[in-house]
């Protein structure tokens, strides 16, 4: 812009003109105020307003993101939701069938459960493969990997790897508890003595096969047993090479009911001195080592007995035993009478317990009673051979069950993590090196201690709500292992017909899978937490919309027009300018000039 | 008898004159630059027994035409002014339109906050791209745009530059003419003219006039620099550069000079810059070169501190120093050339100032504090190419440095600083009574900007796209690498190429991983960066804290209150110019009603004069027929 030159003369008249002008020039900005609504089309018209107007537009742009990743979230949580309902009904269905007992007492009710029990477990694994805009919900933060395998490969494995399956490992875990023998107790006759001894080997009594816990005899002078009972000896956890950061370590830790319990531990150098999750690594093993058992001890709360550990190679995780004997039944045969009867209570590793009762008879000598000899000896021989039989009963029914739902929790506790594959029967006891020919059926994410936290949604600026899922979270595990304990079969006896006791024992134990555990609340429990999510984003979102009308409310203010006022300003200026045309021209022939004659 | 002969023909002559100069009057009533004329009559002979033509005289308040010619610079000031700010204004885009500044950041930051509700979703990921790269386009356009209008600026000062010193010349000519012309009317048409172009001057640059004997008008500028004297005037030329770029700067060494000046050349040859003098302070010169070496390179300054804090609030992580005594430790591993290593110094008299170093792969030199984010601190920077073995000395060489500027420079205290440390652990210690009090530093993550699975959240989204997309540092090892990054600024291709790479902080990280796309949302919407003083939000003479969004909010409500304001003191002397030209011709201007007026009444003068002609013809006839 310059400063034009001007003519003094005409001066008054070329003001006027420029006022009409500037007039007619507020009249067009009024009629385009008019036209678009706007106070302006820069920033610096908007007036001292534009600074509200430029942070309530980041608020409000920032309230849509948080309103459109809640729409999104919503819909997940509500299929998440979907998805464990669906487990929940299969789960209640399943499990009434079971309670009623109606099914386990005939073949074809055997059958039948089996069949649905592996229909269910292939909805339950549907159900968790479930995907959301190409997004899997139950995966973790691998939310691209489809989670869960198919049952056909869980069951079978994949023979061309070989990776084996849960049929192979519920194979090894009956060898192993000697399901097909004794339960790993060995019986003997000597004079009238007759023995009954655990496994020699320490290991393998913290992890297979039948524990002796009482015995009673009803006529002590006739039979007077003798328990020397031990307690389970757990072994001395080491590393071969010191841990790195974030090394997963899985250890079996035996209850004071004689059951196991997994727990995964991760190697941490700044874990706290009382994580329950992680233990301090260090640069010597052995501190290491130390460090891991305080941390079950702050789990635990007492010195942890461990069964068995396992670790990938490295930190190379083993388990020592110090040799110690076992518990001891000695039943010392006097004179008994027909009628007097020995129980022997024993326990199983899933803290089961099971008894046999023998009741001396004069008939011969089956799996629930013994002949009388003549002598004490003969009767010995006798109860020593009923007392074999009534074990091999025993662990083809109770041990069999037993054996079966460990293998399947065993398996189900099974990730892809290094480490933390499912523990596979090795020697006396399980390897300490995590297995690389197992068939892993959760593919998803497990870095994570809190499987909700693996997805969260933003919906306020400090506020997030966790809406994760992950296939192997306790919950769906133990359901999946109760599913599979019965899908899986292989209740039928050496003639091929059902035996419906194999049957119950192995019903009994997946009954308790499926139950919601009070602790953790089960499914029942996840699906309130979704449920309570679900509310909070809706809360979330109300707020969200009421606060962006109310900013909308306040850019409008400064930004838009009000057409009334507008209009009313476009009439006035109108008015002005046809009075100012009027004037100015009728001043205009008001000269001299036109009066001259 | 013949005495009123002789008087009437007189008063016929003196009203004939006076007809004419109405005449003149009337018909330039509209011409520019004409001064209204006036003829008086003069009595002369003894007892006042006739009249005589007197001179022609412009009717002239000369106090009037000085404060019209100080508006009229005013004016042309302001609205130079106005017009520059009303056009940068506008490039930041329409209120609420999704193309302007903060759409296109808003739009950045949602894309990221979907990117974060759903990591995994390849669209979400794309839609980050685009979303960057329309923020990156979008600076540079503006910044662009700064630079139009700086270039615009150049031209403008090259044609007024122009305009003046041609004005200077007819200036001179005139004076001439006028010294040497006696004649009344002549004398006038050339004083307008002279006059006139003088007001064209004041429109251009602000001077001031001193009448000599003469006749004839020196020019002066307002520092006092002579531009006419008599007929010789100074030349003013004005060196274009053309095309200006972020980097083109105004020095008052020629060497370093990357914009045009004006050179006035004396007609004895002596040349004077009259930027460098100072000599233009009001007119649109004046205004153009404010425009150009002081608004525009602010402007520029603001998006180059928005792009450099895009690329670096994603790709850098703060390392804040625990201080021990009188001194702090702070791991400097992994610092390249351009991270910064802050100190706050406390002196024995309990002062505070700031010490800015900067890592440098060259030897240690001075900086300029405004380049820095703290135009108060002393800044230096160091040698990192040693390696992190040789940080603590050359810390202690940078700062040795330091303190032989500052007592060259004659500063009352001189920090008393010492560096040890081995490795890339340095401890920063003050000495008699010095103390340092905190220290950080910012430090780029990724060693170059193809290497996105750094391990943690930080990696280069941003790199210096007009740099062969280097990675962004604020290196200042040839030439300052944030000088004009809003024209470079773009997305990495490894990014565009490999979108994965929003959320994959290494090989391992899970598809659903939250904690980078979180991390991009933070860095800028929540997380407060320093922003330089030099930017000019919230002051010019401190560094300001907000957040990128609120970074980009404050360029886009300054300018604007900057353009609202410079409209409003434009309109204001628009006023004031009317003012002093209404003033001006409310005595020099036609009027026709009185310029008719004062016809009739010469009409009656003649007639009257005539009348007085015929009577004393029929008295002599009287006489002659005796």
């Amino acid at each position: 812009m310059s400063i034009q030159p001007f003519a003094a003369g005409s001066y008054v008249s070329d003001r006027n003109t420029a006022s009409l002008v500037a007039l007619k020039s507020r009249l067009q900005t009024l009629s385009t105020q008019l036209a678009t609504g706007s106070v302006a089309n820069t920033y610096g018209g908007l007036g001292a307003g534009r600074s509200t107007s430029l942070s309530a537009r980041a608020t409000v742009s920032a309230l849509d993101g948080y309103m459109s990743a809640i729409t999104n979230a919503s819909t997940r949580v509500k299929l998440v939701s979907a998805s464990l309902t669906q487990l929940s009904t299969l789960t209640d269905t399943l499990r009434t069938g079971l309670i009623s007992g109606v099914q386990s007492s005939t073949a074809l009710g055997v059958t039948n459960t089996v069949t649905t029990a592996r229909a269910s477990f292939d909805a339950a694994i549907d159900a968790l493969n479930q995907n959301f805009n190409g997004q899997y919900l139950f995966a973790g933060r691998a939310s691209d990997t489809q989670p869960v395998v198919s049952s056909a490969l869980m069951f079978d494995g994949d023979a061309t790897v070989p990776l084996a399956g849960l049929k192979a490992l519920i194979a090894e875990q009956k060898t192993a508890d000697g399901v097909g023998g004794t339960g790993r107790l060995s019986t003997s006759a000597a004079g009238n003595v007759v023995t009954l001894d655990e496994d020699a080997s320490a290991e393998a009594r913290a992890n297979f096969g039948f524990s002796i816990l009482d015995v009673t005899s009803s006529n002590a002078a006739g039979i007077s047993a003798n328990l020397d009972k031990e307690d389970v000896v757990g072994g001395t956890p080491s590393f071969g090479q010191s841990p790195v950061e974030g090394a997963r370590v899985r250890v079996a830790v035996i209850l004071g009911d004689g059951s196991q319990k997994v727990i995964d531990l991760t190697a941490l150098a700044n874990a706290s001195d009382d994580s329950t999750d992680s233990f301090k690594t260090d640069p010597s093993a052995s501190v290491a080592a130390t460090n891991l058992q305080k941390t079950l001890k702050n789990i635990l709360g007492e010195d942890a007995t461990i069964a068995s550990i396992q670790s990938a190679n490295p930190p190379s995780a083993t388990l020592n035993f110090a040799s110690a004997a076992g518990s001891k039944l000695d039943l010392t045969v006097g004179t008994p009478a027909a009628g007097d009867t020995v129980t022997i209570k024993l326990g199983m590793r899933d803290g089961t317990t099971t008894s046999i009762t023998l009741t001396a008879g004069t008939g011969a000598t089956s799996a629930g009673s013994f002949q009388l000899g003549a002598t004490s000896a003969a009767t010995a021989t006798e109860l020593n051979k009923a007392i074999e039989l009534a074990l091999k009963g025993a662990a083809q029914t109770e041990l069999s069950g037993s054996s079966q739902s460990r293998a399947a929790q065993n398996f189900f506790d099974g990730s892809s993590s290094a480490g933390l594959a499912p523990r596979r029967v090795s020697g006396d006891g399980y390897a300490e090196l995590s297995s690389t020919n197992t068939v892993i059926w959760y593919k998803g994410d497990d870095s994570s201690a809190d499987a909700r936290a693996t997805a969260s949604v933003l919906v306020g600026a400090n506020r997030q709500i966790a809406i994760g899922a992950q296939a192997n979270e306790a919950a769906i595990k133990a359901t999946l292992a109760g599913f599979a304990t019965l899908a899986i079969g292989g209740f039928a006896d050496a003639t091929g017909a059902q035996d419906t006791a194999k049957f119950a024992a192995a019903a009994k134990r997946a009954e308790v899978l499926l139950a919601p555990s009070d602790a953790q609340g089960g499914i029942p429990g996840m699906l309130s937490e979704f449920g309570v999510a679900a509310a909070s984003m809706a809360n979330a979102k109300t707020q969200a919309q009421a606060t962006k009308t109310t900013l909308e409310d306040a850019i409008g203010g400064v930004e838009n027009v009000s057409t009334e006022e507008v209009a009313a300003k476009l009439l006035t200026l109108q008015t002005q300018l046809q009075a100012s045309y009027q004037v100015t021209s009728t001043l205009a022939k008001l000269t001299l000039v036109n009066y001259l004659g | 008898m013949s005495y009123a002969l002789n008087t009437a023909v007189a008063g016929l002559r003196l009203a004939q004159s006076q007809i004419s100069i109405v005449s003149q009057n009337v018909a330039n009533a509209g011409t520019v630059g004409y001064v209204r004329r006036t003829l008086d009559a003069k009595a002369i002979g003894p007892g006042n027994n006739g009249v005589a033509t007197g001179t022609i005289a412009r009717t002239l308040d000369a106090a009037a035409l000085k404060q019209m010619r100080l508006e009229t610079s005013g004016a042309a000031y302001t609205g130079v002014n106005s017009s520059v700010r009303t056009s940068l204004d506008a490039l930041y885009g329409i209120p609420g339109d999704s193309t302007s500044l903060d759409g296109v950041i808003n739009s950045f930051a949602s894309s990221l906050q979907a990117l974060a509700a759903s990591p995994s979703s390849a669209a979400a990921r794309s839609a980050v791209v685009q979303a960057a790269t329309s923020l990156a386009s979008q600076i540079g356009s503006i910044a662009n745009g700064v630079q139009d209008l700086r270039s615009a600026m150049e031209s403008q000062l090259a044609q007024d530059t122009a305009d003046a010193s041609g004005l200077l010349a007819s200036i001179a000519k005139l004076n001439a003419k006028i010294s040497l012309t006696p004649d009344d009317t002549g004398r006038a048409d050339l004083l307008d003219q002279r006059d006139q172009a003088i007001n064209s001057l004041s429109a251009l640059m602000d001077v001031q006039t001193v009448a000599r004997s003469d006749g004839s008008l020196s020019v002066l500028t307002n520092s006092g620099v002579t531009l006419v004297e008599g007929g010789e005037a100074a030349k003013l030329s004005f060196d274009s550069r053309g095309t200006l770029s972020p980097n083109a700067s105004y020095s008052t060494h020629a060497s370093e000079r990357g914009v045009g000046t004006i050179t006035a050349t004396t007609p004895s040859g002596a040349t004077i810059d009259l930027i460098a003098d100072n000599a233009i302070r009001s007119g649109s010169m004046a205004a153009a070169i404010e425009a150009r070496d002081s608004i525009l390179p602010q402007a520029q300054r603001q998006l180059d501190d928005l792009a450099a804090a895009l690329a670096s609030a994603m790709s850098d992580k703060t390392v804040t120093g625990t201080a021990s005594g009188s001194g702090i430790g702070i791991d400097l591993d992994g610092i390249q050339p351009g991270n910064t290593l802050t100190l706050a110094v406390k002196a024995p008299d309990g002062s505070v100032r700031n010490i800015t170093l900067v890592a440098s792969a060259g030897a240690t030199t001075a900086l300029d504090p405004n380049q820095t984010n703290d135009p108060n601190a002393l800044a230096q920077t160091f040698d990192i190419s040693g390696g992190p073995s040789t940080y603590a000395a050359a810390i202690q060489a940078a700062l040795s440095g330091l303190s032989g500027r500052a007592t060259a420079a004659g500063y009352p205290s001189v920090p008393l600083l010492s560096a040890t440390g081995t490795g890339s652990a340095v401890t920063i210690a003050g000495a008699s009574g010095w103390a340092v009090t905190a220290g950080s530093s910012e430090i780029t993550v990724p060693d170059k900007a193809s290497t996105t699975k750094t391990g943690t959240s930080e990696f280069a989204l941003f790199v210096d796209a007009g740099a062969g997309n280097k990675l962004y540092t604020g290196s200042f090892d040839g030439g300052s690498q944030l000088t004009g990054f809003a024209q470079r600024i773009g997305i990495n291709p490894a990014i565009r190429s490999d979108t994965s790479a929003l959320v994959a902080m290494s090989t391992s990280t899970a598809s659903g991983d939250t904690t980078r796309p979180q991390a991009l949302y933070d860095a800028l919407s929540s997380t407060n960066r320093t922003f330089s003083a030099a930017s000019g939000i919230g002051g010019t003479d401190a560094p300001s804290s907000s957040t990128i969004l609120g970074f980009a909010q404050g360029i886009i409500a300054n300018q604007g209150a900057a353009a609202a304001s410079a409209q409003s003191l434009d309109q204001g002397q628009a006023i004031a110019l009317a003012t002093a030209q209404s003033r001006f011709s409310s005595q020099a201007g036609v009027n026709i009603d009185e310029e008719m007026s004062k016809l009739i009444e010469l009409q009656t003068a003649y007639t009257a004069n005539a009348r007085v002609l015929t009577a004393a013809r029929d008295m002599l006839d009287t006489l002659l027929r005796i």
